[in-house]
Protein backbone atom coordinates (compact mmCIF):
# COMPACT_ATOMS: atom_id res chain seq x y z
CA UNK A 1 0.00 0.00 0.00
CA UNK A 2 1.52 3.26 -1.13
CA UNK A 3 -0.57 5.73 0.39
CA UNK A 4 -2.66 4.28 3.66
CA UNK A 5 -2.82 7.80 5.01
CA UNK A 6 -3.97 9.40 1.89
CA UNK A 7 -6.52 7.08 0.96
CA UNK A 8 -7.99 7.67 4.52
CA UNK A 9 -8.07 11.21 4.20
CA UNK A 10 -9.59 10.87 0.62
CA UNK A 11 -12.53 8.78 1.80
CA UNK A 12 -13.41 10.89 5.28
CA UNK A 13 -13.09 13.81 2.51
CA UNK A 14 -10.51 15.31 4.53
CA UNK A 15 -8.14 15.88 1.29
CA UNK A 16 -7.00 19.94 0.93
CA UNK A 17 -8.10 20.88 -2.68
CA UNK A 18 -4.57 20.48 -4.42
CA UNK A 19 -4.06 17.23 -2.87
CA UNK A 20 -7.50 15.94 -3.52
CA UNK A 21 -6.84 17.19 -7.54
CA UNK A 22 -3.20 15.09 -7.09
CA UNK A 23 -4.66 12.18 -5.86
CA UNK A 24 -7.59 11.83 -8.38
CA UNK A 25 -4.71 12.33 -11.42
CA UNK A 26 -2.57 9.56 -9.60
CA UNK A 27 -5.57 7.36 -9.75
CA UNK A 28 -6.37 7.95 -13.32
CA UNK A 29 -2.28 7.24 -14.45
CA UNK A 30 -1.27 4.61 -11.97
CA UNK A 31 -3.18 1.29 -12.27
CA UNK A 32 -1.50 -0.26 -9.19
CA UNK A 33 -2.24 2.81 -6.83
CA UNK A 34 -5.92 2.37 -8.70
CA UNK A 35 -6.01 -1.49 -7.48
CA UNK A 36 -4.71 -0.61 -4.23
CA UNK A 37 -7.28 2.01 -3.32
CA UNK A 38 -10.13 -0.52 -4.30
CA UNK A 39 -8.83 -3.03 -2.52
CA UNK A 40 -8.66 0.01 0.87
CA UNK A 41 -12.20 1.06 0.24
CA UNK A 42 -13.63 -2.90 -0.19
CA UNK A 43 -11.84 -3.68 3.19
CA UNK A 44 -11.52 -0.13 5.26
CA UNK A 45 -13.92 2.36 4.61
CA UNK A 46 -17.82 2.56 6.68
CA UNK A 47 -19.81 1.32 3.50
CA UNK A 48 -17.40 -1.75 3.22
CA UNK A 49 -18.31 -2.72 6.27
CA UNK A 50 -21.26 -2.52 6.23
CA UNK A 51 -21.44 -4.30 2.89
CA UNK A 52 -18.96 -7.01 4.83
CA UNK A 53 -21.68 -7.44 7.32
CA UNK A 54 -24.06 -8.06 4.14
CA UNK A 55 -22.50 -10.80 2.99
CA UNK A 56 -22.38 -12.57 6.26
CA UNK A 57 -26.07 -11.77 6.78
CA UNK A 58 -26.75 -13.39 2.99
CA UNK A 59 -24.52 -16.35 4.25
CA UNK A 60 -26.31 -17.11 7.44
CA UNK A 61 -29.91 -16.76 5.77
CA UNK A 62 -28.22 -19.36 2.48
CA UNK A 63 -26.86 -21.54 5.61
CA UNK A 64 -30.13 -21.81 7.39
CA UNK A 65 -32.16 -22.86 4.28
CA UNK A 66 -29.30 -25.10 3.38
CA UNK A 67 -29.06 -27.08 6.31
CA UNK A 68 -33.15 -26.85 6.50
CA UNK A 69 -33.13 -28.65 3.19
CA UNK A 70 -30.14 -30.98 3.86
CA UNK A 71 -32.56 -32.01 6.75
CA UNK A 72 -35.23 -32.17 4.27
CA UNK A 73 -33.73 -33.98 2.10
CA UNK A 74 -32.32 -36.71 4.95
CA UNK A 75 -35.92 -36.75 5.91
CA UNK A 76 -37.53 -37.41 2.63
CA UNK A 77 -34.97 -40.95 2.34
CA UNK A 78 -36.00 -41.61 5.83
CA UNK A 79 -39.74 -41.15 5.04
CA UNK A 80 -38.68 -43.91 2.68
CA UNK A 81 -37.25 -46.24 5.03
CA UNK A 82 -39.98 -45.46 7.22
CA UNK A 83 -42.58 -46.60 4.27
CA UNK A 84 -40.89 -50.16 3.89
CA UNK A 85 -40.86 -50.24 8.15
CA UNK A 86 -44.53 -49.17 8.38
CA UNK A 87 -45.03 -51.89 5.58
CA UNK A 88 -43.30 -54.17 8.23
CA UNK A 89 -45.32 -53.01 10.86
CA UNK A 90 -43.90 -50.11 12.53
CA UNK A 91 -44.45 -46.41 11.78
CA UNK A 92 -41.37 -44.94 14.10
CA UNK A 93 -38.92 -43.70 11.94
CA UNK A 94 -42.00 -41.71 10.10
CA UNK A 95 -43.06 -39.94 13.38
CA UNK A 96 -39.32 -39.53 14.66
CA UNK A 97 -38.79 -37.47 10.87
CA UNK A 98 -41.78 -35.56 11.67
CA UNK A 99 -40.50 -34.78 15.10
CA UNK A 100 -37.00 -33.25 13.74
CA UNK A 101 -39.17 -30.80 11.42
CA UNK A 102 -40.96 -29.75 14.02
CA UNK A 103 -38.03 -29.26 16.83
CA UNK A 104 -36.02 -27.23 14.12
CA UNK A 105 -39.22 -25.15 13.82
CA UNK A 106 -39.06 -24.71 17.60
CA UNK A 107 -35.54 -24.07 17.40
CA UNK A 108 -36.18 -21.22 14.80
CA UNK A 109 -38.61 -19.98 16.75
CA UNK A 110 -36.95 -19.86 20.20
CA UNK A 111 -33.46 -19.11 19.61
CA UNK A 112 -32.75 -15.11 19.41
CA UNK A 113 -29.35 -14.20 19.02
CA UNK A 114 -27.97 -12.71 22.11
CA UNK A 115 -26.36 -9.31 22.16
CA UNK A 116 -23.15 -9.05 23.54
CA UNK A 117 -23.50 -4.82 23.98
CA UNK A 118 -26.03 -5.51 27.03
CA UNK A 119 -24.01 -8.37 29.20
CA UNK A 120 -20.74 -6.13 28.22
CA UNK A 121 -22.22 -2.89 29.63
CA UNK A 122 -22.84 -5.26 32.56
CA UNK A 123 -20.37 -6.97 33.21
CA UNK A 124 -17.61 -5.61 35.53
CA UNK A 125 -14.42 -3.90 34.60
CA UNK A 126 -12.25 -6.34 35.11
CA UNK A 127 -12.98 -8.45 31.79
CA UNK A 128 -10.04 -9.61 30.61
CA UNK A 129 -8.92 -8.08 26.93
CA UNK A 130 -9.44 -11.09 24.51
CA UNK A 131 -13.06 -11.51 25.98
CA UNK A 132 -13.62 -7.88 25.20
CA UNK A 133 -12.19 -8.45 21.52
CA UNK A 134 -14.00 -11.79 21.35
CA UNK A 135 -17.66 -9.50 22.08
CA UNK A 136 -16.46 -7.08 19.35
CA UNK A 137 -16.20 -9.95 16.71
CA UNK A 138 -19.52 -11.83 17.99
CA UNK A 139 -20.94 -8.75 17.16
CA UNK A 140 -19.91 -7.98 13.73
CA UNK A 141 -20.99 -12.13 13.70
CA UNK A 142 -17.14 -13.11 13.09
CA UNK A 143 -18.32 -15.99 14.83
CA UNK A 144 -15.04 -18.04 14.09
CA UNK A 145 -13.12 -15.13 15.18
CA UNK A 146 -15.05 -14.62 18.26
CA UNK A 147 -14.39 -18.28 19.15
CA UNK A 148 -10.69 -18.02 18.64
CA UNK A 149 -10.25 -14.95 21.05
CA UNK A 150 -12.54 -16.54 24.20
CA UNK A 151 -10.16 -19.74 23.80
CA UNK A 152 -7.35 -16.74 24.73
CA UNK A 153 -9.04 -17.04 27.89
CA UNK A 154 -10.03 -20.40 28.70
CA UNK A 155 -11.66 -19.56 32.32
CA UNK A 156 -13.55 -16.88 31.32
CA UNK A 157 -17.12 -17.58 32.15
CA UNK A 158 -18.53 -14.73 30.28
CA UNK A 159 -16.16 -15.97 27.09
CA UNK A 160 -17.64 -19.73 27.59
CA UNK A 161 -21.04 -18.57 26.95
CA UNK A 162 -20.18 -16.43 23.75
CA UNK A 163 -18.01 -19.18 22.66
CA UNK A 164 -21.19 -21.37 22.87
CA UNK A 165 -23.30 -19.08 21.39
CA UNK A 166 -20.92 -18.71 18.53
CA UNK A 167 -21.04 -22.38 18.16
CA UNK A 168 -24.35 -22.30 18.06
CA UNK A 169 -24.81 -19.57 15.13
CA UNK A 170 -21.94 -21.91 13.20
CA UNK A 171 -24.57 -25.05 13.82
CA UNK A 172 -21.80 -26.41 16.08
CA UNK A 173 -24.55 -27.60 18.65
CA UNK A 174 -22.32 -30.25 20.63
CA UNK A 175 -19.23 -28.24 20.76
CA UNK A 176 -21.95 -25.28 22.59
CA UNK A 177 -23.50 -27.93 24.73
CA UNK A 178 -20.20 -28.78 25.82
CA UNK A 179 -19.53 -24.95 26.79
CA UNK A 180 -22.90 -24.12 28.70
CA UNK A 181 -21.73 -28.13 30.79
CA UNK A 182 -18.91 -25.89 31.71
CA UNK A 183 -20.82 -22.78 32.78
CA UNK A 184 -23.57 -24.82 34.66
CA UNK A 185 -21.05 -27.55 36.34
CA UNK A 186 -19.12 -24.12 37.79
CA UNK A 187 -23.06 -23.41 39.05
CA UNK A 188 -21.48 -20.33 41.20
CA UNK A 189 -21.97 -17.38 38.48
CA UNK A 190 -24.29 -15.45 36.88
CA UNK A 191 -24.67 -16.91 33.31
CA UNK A 192 -26.46 -20.23 34.57
CA UNK A 193 -29.55 -19.34 33.57
CA UNK A 194 -28.56 -18.00 30.09
CA UNK A 195 -26.42 -21.55 29.46
CA UNK A 196 -29.22 -23.90 30.62
CA UNK A 197 -31.81 -21.95 28.31
CA UNK A 198 -29.54 -22.00 25.47
CA UNK A 199 -28.32 -25.78 25.87
CA UNK A 200 -31.73 -27.03 26.11
CA UNK A 201 -32.40 -25.53 22.53
CA UNK A 202 -28.88 -27.12 21.75
CA UNK A 203 -30.87 -30.68 22.98
CA UNK A 204 -33.88 -30.03 20.91
CA UNK A 205 -31.73 -28.86 18.12
CA UNK A 206 -30.23 -32.23 17.76
CA UNK A 207 -33.23 -33.98 18.04
CA UNK A 208 -32.58 -34.81 21.93
CA UNK A 209 -36.30 -35.16 22.85
CA UNK A 210 -35.89 -36.82 26.03
CA UNK A 211 -32.85 -34.80 27.41
CA UNK A 212 -34.57 -31.31 25.86
CA UNK A 213 -37.70 -32.43 28.13
CA UNK A 214 -35.53 -32.50 31.71
CA UNK A 215 -33.41 -29.63 30.77
CA UNK A 216 -36.87 -27.19 30.23
CA UNK A 217 -38.45 -29.10 33.29
CA UNK A 218 -35.37 -27.92 34.71
CA UNK A 219 -35.65 -24.92 34.03
CA UNK A 220 -39.39 -24.24 34.26
CA UNK A 221 -38.93 -25.18 38.04
CA UNK A 222 -36.53 -23.03 39.01
CA UNK A 223 -38.61 -19.80 38.34
CA UNK A 224 -35.84 -18.47 36.56
CA UNK A 225 -36.07 -15.74 33.86
CA UNK A 226 -36.44 -18.34 31.16
CA UNK A 227 -39.62 -19.88 32.91
CA UNK A 228 -42.70 -18.88 30.95
CA UNK A 229 -40.65 -19.97 27.92
CA UNK A 230 -39.54 -22.78 28.90
CA UNK A 231 -43.23 -23.85 29.95
CA UNK A 232 -44.49 -22.81 26.35
CA UNK A 233 -41.37 -24.86 24.65
CA UNK A 234 -42.48 -27.66 27.00
CA UNK A 235 -46.00 -27.05 25.36
CA UNK A 236 -45.12 -27.70 22.33
CA UNK A 237 -42.62 -30.43 22.69
CA UNK A 238 -45.24 -32.25 24.34
CA UNK A 239 -47.93 -32.13 21.37
CA UNK A 240 -45.76 -34.21 19.31
CA UNK B 1 -50.09 -7.96 -9.00
CA UNK B 2 -50.60 -4.81 -10.58
CA UNK B 3 -47.56 -2.74 -11.78
CA UNK B 4 -48.33 0.04 -9.60
CA UNK B 5 -48.48 -2.62 -6.55
CA UNK B 6 -45.49 -4.01 -8.07
CA UNK B 7 -43.23 -1.06 -8.03
CA UNK B 8 -44.57 -0.28 -4.44
CA UNK B 9 -43.72 -3.95 -3.45
CA UNK B 10 -39.79 -3.35 -5.38
CA UNK B 11 -39.67 0.16 -2.98
CA UNK B 12 -40.38 -2.07 0.13
CA UNK B 13 -38.00 -4.18 -1.49
CA UNK B 14 -35.02 -1.71 -1.78
CA UNK B 15 -35.41 0.14 1.64
CA UNK B 16 -35.25 -3.30 2.92
CA UNK B 17 -32.02 -3.94 1.21
CA UNK B 18 -30.78 -0.91 2.52
CA UNK B 19 -31.81 -1.38 6.03
CA UNK B 20 -30.25 -4.42 6.09
CA UNK B 21 -33.73 -6.02 6.98
CA UNK B 22 -33.88 -9.70 7.62
CA UNK B 23 -36.84 -10.34 6.61
CA UNK B 24 -36.63 -8.81 3.46
CA UNK B 25 -33.17 -10.43 2.76
CA UNK B 26 -35.04 -13.95 3.57
CA UNK B 27 -37.81 -12.85 0.97
CA UNK B 28 -35.33 -12.19 -1.54
CA UNK B 29 -33.02 -15.37 -1.40
CA UNK B 30 -36.61 -17.14 -1.26
CA UNK B 31 -38.34 -15.94 -3.96
CA UNK B 32 -35.01 -15.23 -6.61
CA UNK B 33 -32.33 -17.73 -5.40
CA UNK B 34 -33.58 -20.59 -7.21
CA UNK B 35 -34.58 -18.73 -9.98
CA UNK B 36 -31.31 -17.24 -10.55
CA UNK B 37 -29.77 -20.49 -10.01
CA UNK B 38 -31.88 -22.39 -12.60
CA UNK B 39 -31.54 -20.10 -14.58
CA UNK B 40 -27.18 -20.10 -14.22
CA UNK B 41 -27.37 -24.05 -13.86
CA UNK B 42 -29.37 -24.43 -17.19
CA UNK B 43 -26.51 -21.95 -18.98
CA UNK B 44 -23.21 -24.32 -17.71
CA UNK B 45 -23.06 -23.01 -13.98
CA UNK B 46 -22.72 -24.44 -11.10
CA UNK B 47 -25.12 -23.37 -7.61
CA UNK B 48 -21.97 -22.24 -6.32
CA UNK B 49 -21.55 -19.67 -9.51
CA UNK B 50 -25.14 -18.77 -9.08
CA UNK B 51 -24.51 -17.88 -4.85
CA UNK B 52 -21.52 -15.75 -6.04
CA UNK B 53 -23.45 -14.09 -8.74
CA UNK B 54 -26.57 -13.85 -6.03
CA UNK B 55 -24.48 -11.92 -3.45
CA UNK B 56 -22.64 -9.70 -5.97
CA UNK B 57 -26.21 -8.62 -7.59
CA UNK B 58 -27.70 -7.74 -3.65
CA UNK B 59 -25.11 -5.87 -3.66
CA UNK B 60 -24.72 -4.03 -6.81
CA UNK B 61 -28.52 -3.30 -5.71
CA UNK B 62 -27.14 -2.38 -1.90
CA UNK B 63 -24.59 0.51 -3.63
CA UNK B 64 -27.27 1.78 -6.15
CA UNK B 65 -30.30 2.82 -2.97
CA UNK B 66 -27.35 4.35 -1.69
CA UNK B 67 -26.64 6.24 -4.44
CA UNK B 68 -27.64 9.86 -3.52
CA UNK B 69 -30.05 10.68 -6.53
CA UNK B 70 -31.47 7.43 -6.70
CA UNK B 71 -34.84 6.19 -8.25
CA UNK B 72 -36.06 3.31 -10.04
CA UNK B 73 -38.66 2.96 -12.35
CA UNK B 74 -38.73 -0.74 -13.14
CA UNK B 75 -39.72 -3.78 -10.60
CA UNK B 76 -37.50 -4.76 -8.43
CA UNK B 77 -37.08 -8.50 -9.88
CA UNK B 78 -36.57 -6.62 -13.50
CA UNK B 79 -33.83 -4.52 -12.15
CA UNK B 80 -32.28 -7.40 -10.06
CA UNK B 81 -32.35 -9.95 -12.68
CA UNK B 82 -30.83 -7.77 -15.01
CA UNK B 83 -27.68 -6.85 -12.97
CA UNK B 84 -27.36 -10.95 -11.75
CA UNK B 85 -27.70 -11.28 -15.94
CA UNK B 86 -24.87 -8.98 -16.90
CA UNK B 87 -22.82 -10.30 -13.60
CA UNK B 88 -23.07 -13.60 -15.40
CA UNK B 89 -22.05 -13.55 -18.65
CA UNK B 90 -19.55 -11.34 -17.69
CA UNK B 91 -18.39 -14.63 -15.40
CA UNK B 92 -19.29 -16.99 -17.78
CA UNK B 93 -17.97 -15.67 -20.85
CA UNK B 94 -14.83 -14.96 -19.25
CA UNK B 95 -14.46 -18.41 -18.18
CA UNK B 96 -15.51 -20.18 -21.05
CA UNK B 97 -13.87 -17.80 -23.60
CA UNK B 98 -17.22 -17.41 -24.95
CA UNK B 99 -17.77 -13.98 -26.97
CA UNK B 100 -21.30 -14.44 -28.36
CA UNK B 101 -22.97 -12.69 -25.66
CA UNK B 102 -23.91 -8.97 -26.15
CA UNK B 103 -24.59 -6.09 -23.48
CA UNK B 104 -28.28 -6.36 -24.35
CA UNK B 105 -28.82 -7.66 -21.08
CA UNK B 106 -28.47 -3.90 -19.50
CA UNK B 107 -31.84 -2.89 -21.37
CA UNK B 108 -33.90 -2.10 -18.14
CA UNK B 109 -31.55 0.10 -16.62
CA UNK B 110 -32.02 3.94 -16.99
CA UNK B 111 -28.43 4.38 -19.97
CA UNK B 112 -27.25 7.42 -17.38
CA UNK B 113 -27.07 4.55 -15.08
CA UNK B 114 -24.64 2.01 -16.80
CA UNK B 115 -22.16 3.15 -16.57
CA UNK B 116 -22.42 3.87 -12.87
CA UNK B 117 -23.35 -0.11 -12.52
CA UNK B 118 -20.42 -1.44 -14.14
CA UNK B 119 -18.40 0.40 -11.18
CA UNK B 120 -20.31 -0.76 -8.97
CA UNK B 121 -20.34 -4.71 -9.97
CA UNK B 122 -16.53 -4.42 -10.64
CA UNK B 123 -16.37 -3.20 -6.63
CA UNK B 124 -18.69 -5.53 -5.26
CA UNK B 125 -17.09 -8.49 -6.61
CA UNK B 126 -13.92 -6.88 -4.95
CA UNK B 127 -15.50 -6.70 -2.32
CA UNK B 128 -16.34 -10.64 -2.39
CA UNK B 129 -13.05 -11.44 -2.72
CA UNK B 130 -11.90 -9.31 -0.20
CA UNK B 131 -14.71 -10.86 2.51
CA UNK B 132 -13.38 -14.46 1.53
CA UNK B 133 -9.64 -13.50 1.74
CA UNK B 134 -9.78 -11.85 5.13
CA UNK B 135 -10.89 -14.95 6.46
CA UNK B 136 -7.28 -15.59 5.59
CA UNK B 137 -5.61 -13.42 7.44
CA UNK B 138 -4.22 -13.60 11.29
CA UNK B 139 -6.15 -12.64 13.82
CA UNK B 140 -4.35 -9.75 14.72
CA UNK B 141 -4.43 -8.26 11.16
CA UNK B 142 -8.18 -9.43 10.87
CA UNK B 143 -8.91 -6.96 14.89
CA UNK B 144 -6.69 -4.18 13.23
CA UNK B 145 -8.84 -4.23 10.16
CA UNK B 146 -11.96 -4.58 12.61
CA UNK B 147 -11.06 -1.94 15.17
CA UNK B 148 -9.64 0.22 11.79
CA UNK B 149 -13.68 0.54 10.38
CA UNK B 150 -15.71 0.56 13.64
CA UNK B 151 -13.72 4.18 13.55
CA UNK B 152 -11.68 4.07 16.53
CA UNK B 153 -8.62 6.83 17.03
CA UNK B 154 -5.49 5.30 15.85
CA UNK B 155 -3.87 5.97 18.96
CA UNK B 156 -6.66 3.98 20.75
CA UNK B 157 -6.55 0.91 18.59
CA UNK B 158 -2.70 1.11 19.37
CA UNK B 159 -2.82 1.24 23.00
CA UNK B 160 -4.99 -1.58 23.06
CA UNK B 161 -3.38 -3.69 20.39
CA UNK B 162 0.08 -2.92 22.33
CA UNK B 163 1.43 -0.77 19.21
CA UNK B 164 4.23 1.44 20.36
CA UNK B 165 2.80 4.28 18.08
CA UNK B 166 0.19 5.53 15.74
CA UNK B 167 3.02 5.11 12.96
CA UNK B 168 3.40 1.32 13.81
CA UNK B 169 -0.75 0.78 13.73
CA UNK B 170 -0.20 2.20 10.03
CA UNK B 171 2.48 -0.15 9.16
CA UNK B 172 0.91 -3.16 10.49
CA UNK B 173 -2.07 -1.78 8.61
CA UNK B 174 -0.15 -1.65 5.59
CA UNK B 175 1.28 -5.03 6.18
CA UNK B 176 -2.06 -6.52 6.49
CA UNK B 177 -3.45 -5.08 3.53
CA UNK B 178 -0.42 -5.61 1.20
CA UNK B 179 -1.32 -9.15 1.73
CA UNK B 180 -4.71 -9.49 0.85
CA UNK B 181 -4.03 -7.39 -1.87
CA UNK B 182 -1.63 -10.13 -2.91
CA UNK B 183 -3.96 -12.76 -2.60
CA UNK B 184 -6.95 -10.85 -5.00
CA UNK B 185 -5.04 -10.08 -7.02
CA UNK B 186 -3.90 -13.53 -8.07
CA UNK B 187 -7.56 -14.43 -8.11
CA UNK B 188 -8.86 -15.86 -11.27
CA UNK B 189 -12.12 -13.88 -10.81
CA UNK B 190 -10.16 -10.61 -10.41
CA UNK B 191 -7.91 -11.24 -13.12
CA UNK B 192 -11.21 -11.47 -15.06
CA UNK B 193 -12.66 -7.99 -14.15
CA UNK B 194 -11.32 -5.48 -16.73
CA UNK B 195 -14.30 -6.82 -19.12
CA UNK B 196 -15.85 -3.88 -16.02
CA UNK B 197 -13.65 -1.06 -16.86
CA UNK B 198 -14.50 1.48 -18.62
CA UNK B 199 -13.69 2.29 -22.57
Amino acid sequence: MKDLEKFEKYIKGELEEGDLWEFKKSLEVDASLAAEFEVYKATLSPHAQKKHQLIDELNTIRQSKTHKNINFGWQRITAVAAGIVILLGTGIGLIRMQHNASYQELYTQYFIAESASFNVRSATNSLEQPVLDGMQFYELHNYDAAIEMFEKAPNNLMGKLYSGLSMMELGDFDGAIHKFDDIINHNDNLFVDQAEWYQSLCFLRTGKRSKAIEKFQKIADDNGVYKTKALKILKEIKKE
Amino acid sequence: MGERDNIIRSAEILEGIKNHDREILNFVYETYFNQLADFIVKRRGTESDAWDVFQDAIGVVYDYVHKKDFSLDVPFQAFFFTVARQLWFQRFRKSQKETNFTNQTMEHIPYEDVETLRDYMRQQVITRLTHQYMKKLSPNCIKLIKFSNMELETGLIAKKLNYLSNQAVYNQRRKCLRKLLSWIENDPEYQNLTDYERP
